[in-house]
Order: C-alpha cells, then structure tokens, then sequence
C-alpha cells in the first residue's frame, strides 16, 4: 500500500494535538506543583517554592504508607472477588438453555455499566446503620445491627463489594464469552473419559480460559486503582483513614485540608502507579497492530 | 437417581435466582425507594405500597432537570467533537504503518489510564488561569482527553476489519482519499462509530470527580448533585434514590441499544473473546 504522509499527518494531528496539549500541560503542572505550597482557594501567583518539603511531610506521614498499601491491594483483592463471582456466574449460565442467555446478559451488564458514583449511592442505601435493607435483615434473622459504614474493617469490606458488585459484569460478561468461544466437544470427549465435572473444570476449562482471563484481569486492575467516586460518596475515605486509597488521600490533603502541594504528591504518586501497570494493555495493543 | 436429578435441578434454579438477586438488588431497592412516598422512604421493611412520586418531585424542586440539561449539552458537545476528531486519526492508525504508528498508540493507552484524581490539580490550576472554572468548557476539555484516546482505539479497531479494496476502488473513480473514507469506510463502520458515540456519551454524562471540582454552581451536572443531597442535616434519601434514577435509567436503556459491543467498549477491542 502507497504511503499517503499528508492524509496521515493531518489525520492523526488533531486527536495528537488535543491529548498531547491536555495530558503534557497537566502532567507538568502536575509535577510542578509537588514542588511548591499553594492553600487551595488562592490564586497561582501566591504559590511558593518549598523544595523537597511536600515530599517529606508526605512520607513522614503514616497514612502514606497505608493509603499505598490500601491502593495496592484493594485492586487485587477486586479483581480476584470479581473473577470469582463472574466465574461463576458463567458457569451457571452456559449450563442453562440457551434461550435464557439474553436475559442473563442483559443482567449481568447492569452493574458494569451504571456510573461508579450511582453504584455508590446505591450501596449506601442498603449499608445504612439505622433504615439499610441489609441492617434490616441482619437484625430479623441475627438480631445484631452492624455500623457497616461507620466501622473502619466494615467500611473497608463495604466499599470493596461495590466494587465486586460492578466488575463481576465484566468478569462474567468476559467469562461467558470466552466459554462460549470454546468447542462442546471438549467437554464431551473428556466425559466419555470419565472425568467428572470438577476434572473437567479444572484440567480443561481453566487452562483454556487463563490466557483471557489474565488479560481481563489486568484491565480490571487498572479500573479498580482509579476507584475514587463511590468511596468518596459511601465513607469519604473514613473512618479515620481506613478506606483512603492514593486517591482518596490526595482529595483529602489536596482539596479538604486544602494543601494543594502535598495532595499533588499523593496524585502524582498514583500516577506513576497507573502508568506502571498500563504496561499490561500496551503489551495487549502491539500485539493487535503488529 | 431421581431424586438426585431434582435436587441438582433445585441448586440450579436457586443459584439462577442468586444471580438476579446478585446483580439487580441494588438497582430494584433504589427504584422501589425512590417510588416510596415520603412516610415510607426510611422504613425497610415496607415492601408493598402504593408508589408516589414525592421523592422525584423533591428532586425537580430542587433543579435536577436543568442540571441533567447541562449535562446533555456537554456530553453532546464531547462526544460529537471527539468522534470527529478520534475516528480521523483512528482511520490513519488502522490504514498506515507510520513511523510513529506505536508510539501514538501507547501514549493514547497511557493517557486513557491516567486516573482522573491525579489530573485534578492542575486543571483547577489551568481552570482558574484561563478563567474557565465552573464553566462547561473546562469540563469538555477534561472530558476530552480520555473519550479522544477512547475513540481512537475503539475505532481502529472497527477500521481495521474493514477491506482497504474497497476504498481503492473509490479511490480509481476519482474519490479522494478524505472522500473515500467520509463516503466508504465511515458508513460500513456506521454501527461501530454509533457504539463508540453511545459510550462516549455515557462517560461524559455520568464522569463525576471533574465535574465536583472543576465546578461550583453554574456548570454543574447531574451527578454532583447527588453529593449535594449528602448534607450536614442528614440525606434526603427520597429525592436521592429518584435523581439516581433518572440519571441512571438513560445509562441503562442506551446500554441496552449497543449491547452487541459491550465487550469491545469495556476493553476497546484489547481482548478478543468473541468470534
């Protein structure tokens, strides 16, 4: 095929343009900004040099580390919870009559595809001490009432359900499709061999699925790093710091206290952690484009 | 053994009911509550009554339609200026091996996973400079930046499936290639370009962390309302459930339009599963 560099060039320059303008300028002022004390409200011009300032206090905080923490592993354990459930769910959907699949497709996007900060309200709901369904229950069947979100380890389980609530739709949707993608024959082959259906499950479906999986993964760990809305309208990053991740930290220093420097330093923190774990998906592209 | 065969069949059935439960619950309570009349809102365990609309009227009485018109103005505006310019760019990654092909593909990853909370600083800093703060220019700029990367690699990925044959073709007639690709490539890719649109437009319709911090109260949109319900007098949960409502049901009903590339649009073609 005959190279057409102008049509190319003038093509790809606009979208260029726009994301390198925003992302570059945002990102400098980004960095910039760790290296100077600003009280947010005030103008840019009142800003002052602080040096290294912001990024002692940052890391001479204990939140710090337990915000990274937080941030590392509430990723994770999503993804796992989610995989799990949406793995399931898959399983108990491909063994039902095919004529059902819409309905349960149509299900399982639901969560996926409400807005996180929706999501969020809704749990909240449901969490609520006092007129929450699942109070409600908990105290006609147990008699106990729990503080869901008032209780550092409860608020921390209640805000990471949210999250396995929505990404079990993409887990699902992807697991389903992946087990629809695979021949019936496997299965039946391996039947008339006489293995039973844990065997089956376990020496031919997950060796099939993994590769898929693992990928499916990787995205979900990157959407769950950038978890910010429905924290923020369930528990705000409390109690105290229990359910702060990075970004929750970095609203809490930069925009509540309103240090804008030191907030900075969180954003800037969790940034670098995104970008090392897109690593995964630009691996995924090349692949596609190569 | 046929005992066994029903006992199997009941785990079914009760696992099929867990998944509904599992996955609506949330979305049903919340539409229930909202329905409630004001007496029954904070009362779980009525569950019949007659529905009313007190908590939708709480909400328009406190201006939720013209928020949700504000929304639809700069959702509109994000999506129709980034389809134009994502799907240009798009066409030329799917059609030509440039020099700088990958390296373009991988800084529009790398900025489609910046989180948006890092980013939150120096647009307040850039909207409060250029004098855009609490208007809906700072939020379509912001917005810009991820559904421009967004359409980019969703539509090559359309492109790509497309014949270049075709365009060719065109081309011999007398088409240029601008013309070919307004003409040709883009209506074959009709569907994929509307799904792209319909996701764009979700995003931009329901974003929130901008949209809390880049406005105050002229350029507010629907979803930071909801925060606004959260008072220090307690939540209003009745005008809460119903905004929550009417700002998810649009959500779900264009979901439902472009259900074909659901996986597509959470992955952007990254995994290939189907096919």
């Amino acid at each position: 095929m005959k190279k057409e560099t102008g049509f190319t060039i003038l093509a790809t320059a606009p979208a260029t343009a726009v994301v390198l303008l925003i992302s570059m300028s945002c990102f400098g002022l980004l960095f910039y900004l760790c290296f100077f004390s600003l009280p947010s409200g005030m103008p840019f011009a009142a800003r002052q040099f602080v040096g290294f300032q912001n990024f002692t206090r940052v890391f001479s905080r204990s939140e710090t580390l337990q915000s990274l923490v937080l941030s590392l592993a509430y990723p994770i354990i999503v993804t796992l919870g989610a995989l799990l459930v949406g793995f399931c769910v898959a399983l108990v959907v491909v063994s039902r009559s095919p004529k059902l699949k819409p309905i349960f497709v149509t299900t399982i996007i639901m969560p996926q595809v409400i807005p996180m900060l929706a999501a969020g309200t809704m749990w909240k709901l449901i969490f609520n001490r006092e007129f929450g369904v699942l109070n409600y229950f908990l105290d006609n069947l147990f008699n106990i009432k729990i503080n869901w979100l008032g209780e550092a380890s409860f608020a921390l389980f209640a805000v990471i359900l949210v999250d396995i609530w929505r990404a079990s739709g993409f887990m699902g949707l992807v697991c389903l499709a992946a087990m629809e993608a695979l021949p019936k024959e496997l299965f039946e082959a391996a039947s008339i061999d006489g293995a039973n259906f844990l065997q089956q499950i376990r020496y031919i479906l997950i060796p099939l699925l993994f590769p898929v999986v693992l990928m499916a993964c990787i995205l979900q760990i990157i959407a769950s790093l950038h978890a910010f809305d429905h924290i923020f309208i369930m528990t705000t990053g409390g109690p105290g710091f229990a359910t702060s991740l990075l970004s929750l930290t970095a609203y809490r220093f930069g925009m509540a206290r309103g240090v804008l420097g030191e907030g900075a330093v969180y954003a800037l923190l969790l940034a670098v952690l995104a970008l090392c774990v897109s690593f995964g998906p630009i691996q995924l592209m090349r692949k596609q484009f190569k | 053994m046929k005992a066994k065969k029903f006992f199997s069949r009941a785990v079914l059935l009760l696992l099929c009911i867990g998944i509904f439960v599992w996955y609506l619950f949330p979305i049903y309570w919340t539409v229930a509550t909202s329905l409630k009349p004001r007496v029954y809102v904070y009362d779980p365990s009525k569950w019949i009554f007659t529905p009313s609309l007190d908590g939708y009227k709480a909400a328009v009485g406190i201006g939720v339609l013209s928020r949700m018109r504000l929304s639809i103005v700069v959702a509109g505006i994000t999506t129709a200026s980034s389809l134009f310019i994502g799907s240009l760019a798009a066409y030329a990654i799917a059609r030509f091996r440039f020099r700088f092909r990958m390296v373009l593909l991988n800084l529009f990853i790398m900025v489609r996973y910046i989180p948006p909370i890092s980013l939150i600083f120096p647009l307040l800093i850039i909207a409060k400079t250029l004098n855009l703060f609490d208007t809906i220019w700072i939020l379509i700029i912001a917005y810009h930046l991820l559904c421009v990367t967004f359409t980019v690699l969703m539509m090559s990925g359309f492109f790509k499936g497309i014949p270049a044959s075709l365009e060719e073709a065109a081309m011999l007639d007398g088409c240029s290639r601008l013309g070919a690709f307004f003409h040709i490539t883009l209506p074959i890719a009709a569907g994929g370009l509307f799904a792209t649109g319909v996701f764009v437009f979700i995003y931009a319709w329901s974003e929130f962390t901008y949209a809390m911090f880049l406005t105050a109260f002229q350029a507010r949109t629907w979803p930071t309302t909801l925060s606004r319900f959260m008072g220090i007098l307690g939540v209003d949960w009745g005008a809460l459930t119903a905004t929550t409502t009417m700002g998810v049901v649009p959500v779900l009903v264009l979901t439902l339009v472009v259900r074909r590339y659901i996986i597509q649009g959470l992955t952007f073609g990254l995994l290939e599963v189907e096919k």
